[in-house]
């Protein structure tokens, strides 16, 4: 021992100062093993110059960005990230696309669908020539797999949505299969298979995953040609950094001259690091697409590279719409928003504009009514003026608040907030994490107001706040009220009392429906809107329309107080022919399928 | 050092263990959220909420993950997982095994932060004791405010400002990932230098912060070193200045230093977070960072597994080591 002690004492100051050195450089070895970090691939790909690559950013941090190269599975449990975050535009088509913009229904695996009289069926006819990516021909026969494999399998994401709507898959050749349904549903097609936004079931070859668990089948294999898809790219690597798609030169769409091969020849999807980081990239043009940045980071951004745009040409509202609204939510059913004097006060205390100034730097605009700013929504909202003119929901007032809640019982305590029978109304503003920058400002102006509310915040993890919302055990909170793209119905269905709680402490049916608002007039009105096809030509519809939002706005269901639009970013240097507001072919969202269809239409840009 | 001495270092050691890896399965449990369900209410706040009903599938999840059954019976199972080193199946990467997730993800982390960590501790400690020793030039003086002011930056700031300088204003190295976008991960000369590269900025964010920390620790105890009797002999002895600085001062004043390293070095599993999230590192800290704003029980349980055990490990083979180190130290019971 005490020769030991000898020798190592003899040797510290060697080993501090230089051995540390020497094992730095094992470490970074070990660091750099590829073999520990790669995902399991096949050959090297081969080199593909920056100026033939597009590299897309994740659409920020968080569930939708690359997260696990390890499966491609579209159905197992985190698969809906995957397919909207790499596989929507590369591995899988859809049966249609979609043009948020303007409403058009874009047909592409399929050519056409006919929803049956009685809304129990529909009949689809696929497009002629469509192939896997191994050259399998994609068939009707795959359409009734992935439908019923869904329907049977309750671990699988939709599962449950495809087992209330459908009963079976009738084939009747390779082209043409009908859908059967259930129950009566007039947009069950639209909903599943058009929209492809927030939704999306890709079709899966029946010759690779027949006879596999689908819960846990990985779906990667890239020497055996995995994941086999119909689109236009093929995964050729997949790390936790980065997941490279080349062209598929043997697309089914170029080969039948439905379409020509896209112009880049790899699709880089990356991690995009914190906001400020990507936007640094973008900025080196490192990215070409996808960078969400707030609209001061972009005009510094864009300052810096001009070749960086948005959907907008002009600030301060860059971004582009979602068919989500800011929204604040109101307990129609129990507590003090019971009561519609009160809630009348509340939408009187609220301030549109000054929130979008303070909480979005002006980069959105207010909105009244439930509704997108969508083309497609646009000819239903034309015809409704007349009833915004008659209630004004936009006018903030406080002699009207004052007026509703006297009306209402209430008077003002010593402290200035409103009570009545000595009991101040004092709430939360529940508030989940990502609509943060709403909740201190409408805090300010429901306090400034006379009701003693206090903002709270659920970040990062939301499901209490769902909890809350949806057992019906919340007054007041914020939320953005996700609806229909295309047409009034499928927003205005939300306040049906079938979505509200059987009883307070019990979970509603629905997540984005949490009025809790119950009056059968309202639900005679849904049921037939649910009963017929959507547009605003038909008298029917239209009657139907204006007579639920006429009680929408004059019960105060819930609040619309402003559009969600986000500053989705592009890079003109490498490629143009981006979307835009004046090119509107599709939404900018890398997440939607539709985004595919900028792919096909990119060109060289100008640092190519 | 007796062999009692040994064995009950051994028992507190598992011991330790054994309490800090029940601590990692309670923590996250009692949280009111269902890791399944927040899951899905995630899915549902990015948009895709708006069809189905949650609630068959998270029961359907709950069972396949054993979070339905009492927690007693969680806790079994999650021991006898343990003693097999089966981490279980993540959430998140469901079905990746969460042991594979951080072997994915721990080569970077390790690279990156060993490598940081070693360098700033040399680097620090040798400055601290060069800001002691009275024979340094005056120069060396101005690296006190400077090693005061770096330490109290956070190393994720610097991070930013090191990204803004050398990614933007002078755009001379990468501002994040671990290597070029479109490369594939070979064992390469080319690629070992592009990920040298890639590594540069988010190792000198971790350096330029922590290099403050040793380097006053040093110096603090250098100075109270130089005045202990054994440097007046040694001066008194006429011995070489180079050997009174490393075999007299630096040697004893290096064992608390050491005793940091040990855990610094012990903590890398759990990743530097915010460093892996501003540059976009594959690593270990952005893996946990995504399993705790996912509710992903099992890969921070896994995650936290590691820390405790080569936290534990390092202030094991340090209080073996010790005597080794310092023979005055002795374990005897008085």
């Amino acid at each position: 021992m005490t020769r030991l002690t000898f020798l190592i004492s003899r040797g510290l100051k060697w080993r501090i100062l230089a051995p540390s050195l020497c094992t730095s450089v094992l470490l970074a070895a070990a660091a750099i093993t590829p073999a520990a970090v790669a995902a399991p691939s096949a050959a090297q790909p081969r080199e593909v110059a920056r100026n033939d690559t597009l590299i897309v950013s994740g659409f920020g941090p968080g569930l939708t960005e690359i997260q696990d190269p390890g499966n491609m599975n579209p159905y197992s449990l985190g698969s809906l990230g995957r397919v909207r975050d790499i596989l929507n535009k590369t591995i899988y088509e859809f049966l249609y696309l979609y043009n948020h913009n303007t409403g058009e229904e874009i047909p592409w695996l399929a050519e056409s669908y006919t929803v049956a009289p009685d809304l129990q069926s529909v009949d689809v006819t696929l497009r002629n020539g469509v192939e896997w990516s191994d050259g399998q021909p994609f068939t009707s026969d795959d359409v009734k797999f992935t439908l019923e494999l869904l329907r049977d399998t309750p671990s699988l994401v939709f599962a449950s949505d495809i087992k209330e709507w459908v009963r079976d898959v009738t084939v009747s050749d390779p082209q043409h299969f009908r859908i059967n349904l259930n129950k009566p549903n007039a947009r069950f097609f639209y909903f599943y298979f058009v929209e492809n936004s927030e939704i999306h079931l890709p079709i899966v070859p029946r010759h690779v995953w027949q006879g596999q668990d689908p819960a846990t089948f990985t779906n990667l294999d890239i020497a055996a040609g995995w994941p086999v898809g119909t689109g236009p790219y093929k995964l050729v690597d997949a790390s936790a950094q980065q997941q490279l798609f080349d062209r598929n030169d043997n697309w089914w769409a170029a080969k039948t001259g439905f379409q020509n091969l896209p112009k880049p020849l790899r699709v880089i999807f990356m991690q995009p690091g914190a906001a400020d980081t990507a936007a640094a990239r973008t900025i080196n043009n490192e990215f070409d697409a996808g960078a969400v940045m707030q609209p001061g980071v972009f005009e510094a951004a864009r300052a810096r590279n001009p070749n960086i745009t948005s959907w907008n040409t002009q600030g301060p509202s860059w971004g582009a719409p979602d068919a989500c609204l800011y929204t604040l939510g109101l307990n129609t059913r129990w507590g003090p928003m019971a009561d519609l004097r009160v809630r009348r006060a509340v939408q009187h205390s609220i301030n549109r504009q000054s929130m979008v100034d303070l909480a979005y730097e002006s980069a959105t605009v207010p909105q009244v009514i439930p509704f997108s700013t969508y083309g497609g929504l646009a000819a239903y909202q034309n015809q409704l003026t007349d009833l915004l003119d008659s209630y004004k929901p936009d006018d903030p007032d406080p002699a009207k608040v004052a007026s509703d809640m006297q009306e209402a019982g209430y008077s003002r305590d010593s402290a200035g907030f409103w009570a009545k029978d000595s009991a101040r109304i004092t709430t939360d503003l529940l508030t989940p994490g990502w609509l943060k920058p709403m909740g201190p400002v409408l805090e300010k102006q429901l306090r400034d107001n006379g009701f003693d509310v206090t903002f709270k915040l659920f970040d990062p993890d939301t499901q209490p706040f769902f909890d809350i919302v949806r057992a019906g055990n919340a007054n007041i909170w914020i939320i953005v009220h996700c609806g229909s793209s295309r047409e009034p119905y499928g927003t205005l269905q939300h306040f049906h009392s079938r979505f509200a709680s059987p009883a307070q402490g019990q979970l509603n049916s629905y997540l984005w429906a949490n009025s809790q608002y119950m009056n059968p007039e309202y639900d005679a009105i849904i049921n037939q809107m649910d009963a017929i096809q959507p547009s605003p030509t038909d008298a029917q519809y239209m009657d139907l329309t204006r007579k639920a939002t006429n009680i929408f706005l004059r019960d105060v269901v819930e609040m619309t107080l402003a559009e969600e639009r986000h500053v989705v970013t592009f890079n003109n240097t490498y490629w143009t022919g981006w979307m835009n507001s004046s090119n509107a072919y599709a939404a900018p969202y890398s997440l939607w399928a539709p985004f595919l269809l900028s792919l096909l239409r990119l060109e060289p840009g100008p640092g190519a | 050092m007796t062999l009692g001495y040994v064995a009950r270092r051994v028992g507190v050691f598992f011991l330790v263990v054994f309490f800090a890896v029940s601590i990692n399965f309670l923590i996250p449990r009692l949280r009111p959220t269902n890791p399944i369900a927040a899951r899905m209410y995630e899915f549902a706040a990015s948009g895709a909420g708006r069809a189905g009903d949650f609630r068959e599938l998270i029961a359907i999840y709950n069972e396949k993950f054993g979070l339905d059954k009492p927690l007693w019976q969680q806790y079994i199972t999650y021991w006898g997982d343990v003693l097999r080193f089966d981490l279980g199946t993540s959430i998140s990467f469901y079905p990746g095994l969460v042991r594979d997730e951080i072997m994915r993800a721990a080569p970077w982390t390790i690279g990156l932060l060993a490598v940081s960590t070693l360098l700033a501790f040399t680097i620090g400690s040798l400055l601290g004791a060069l800001l002691a020793w009275p024979r340094t030039g005056r120069v060396f003086s101005i690296f006190v405010p400077l090693l005061m002011t770096l330490s109290a930056i956070p190393y994720y700031l610097l991070g930013l400002v090191l990204v803004y300088l050398f990614a933007l204003v002078w755009p001379v190295l990468p501002s994040s990932s671990a290597y070029t976008s479109g490369a594939r991960l070979t064992l390469s000369w080319p690629m070992v230098v592009d990920i040298l590269r890639h590594a540069i900025l988010p190792a000198a964010s971790i350096i330029l912060a922590v290099i403050g920390f040793w380097g006053l620790g040093m110096r603090a105890m250098m100075i109270t070193t130089m005045g202990e009797d054994y440097m007046i002999m040694a001066q008194a002895k006429g011995l070489r200045g180079r050997t009174i600085f490393f075999d007299y001062a630096l040697r004893n004043a290096l064992l608390p230093q050491v005793t940091g390293l040990a855990i610094s070095l012990a903590g890398i599993m759990s990743g530097a977070i915010l460093v892996e999230i501003v540059f976009g590192y594959p690593g270990i800290g952005f893996l946990l960072y995504r399993a705790i704003s996912s509710n992903d029980y099992f890969v921070i349980q896994g995650v936290v597994f590691f820390v405790i055990l080569s936290v534990g490990l390092a202030l094991l083979i340090l209080d073996l080591v010790y005597p080794l180190l310092d023979p005055r130290i002795q374990f005897r019971r008085s």
